[in-house]
């Protein structure tokens, strides 16, 4: 194995169990449930509940489970009774303002690498929108 | 399928496998055969088509120690093990 290797594998290690670290902490926990109460992302380890999460924290799991981006629009827009609204970052205002604006989803900005077809596709009422087209 | 509630992959013919990929044969019916895909080949596939959305996956795979295999095709595909680092 090649010292390149070797060094990317330990690098790999230990990022892994630093975010593991993170992933035990509440941000990412409460997040978690949370969606899961909601019913937007199931967790195999993380078991539904009920709680307040502010939106900060939920962004910041985000960053560990990429999978939340795709659903925080329709969290935010439809399902959005256990978020704390904190602060809302401007990249996420924009997404915001272009589904309530009804943009073709062709110029809807991308959302920290998710793609608008991504986070789209869990908003109940724009489903509704497209099928009714 | 309809009857059972289920429906088939409308983007399935768009995944792509490396001509390498080994399979496991599951199940064998009168319409249906079932192959699964060994783990280090459907990894490499993620690696290479998305890479950005499969980050965490694979630095987590390559945490636990990656096969051999998975290395050598990661060379073969040229896929730059690098960028699944923070």
């Amino acid at each position: 194995m090649s010292a390149n290797i070797e060094h990317i594998l330990a690098q790999a290690k230990l990022q892994s169990a630093r975010d593991a670290e993170l992933k035990s902490m509440p941000f990412y926990q409460n997040t978690m449930a949370m969606i899961g109460h909601v019913g937007l992302l199931v967790h195999n380890r993380i078991k539904p509940r009920i709680v307040n999460v502010t939106l900060t924290d939920i962004i910041k799991a985000a960053a560990l489970e990429p999978r939340i981006f795709e659903i925080l629009p329709a969290l935010l827009i439809e399902r959005n009774d256990f978020v704390l609204i904190d602060e809302v970052p401007d990249d996420l205002t924009e997404v915001l303002d272009a589904i309530n604006q009804n943009q073709p989803i062709h110029k809807m900005p991308i959302l920290r690498g998710t793609t608008p077809e991504k986070y789209i596709k869990w908003l109940q009422q724009k489903k509704h929108q497209l099928s009714g087209e | 399928m309809a009857e059972t509630g289920l429906t088939l992959d409308p983007l399935g013919n768009e995944v792509w496998m490396p001509d390498e990929t080994k399979f496991v044969e599951k199940f064998v019916g009168s319409y249906v055969r079932v192959l699964v895909a060994l783990p280090e080949y459907i990894l490499l596939s993620k690696a290479l088509k998305a890479p950005v959305k499969n980050k965490k996956l694979i630095r987590d795979y390559l945490a636990l120690g990656p096969s051999q295999i998975f290395l050598d095709l990661a060379n073969k595909y040229e896929i730059d093990l690098e960028q699944f680092l923070d």
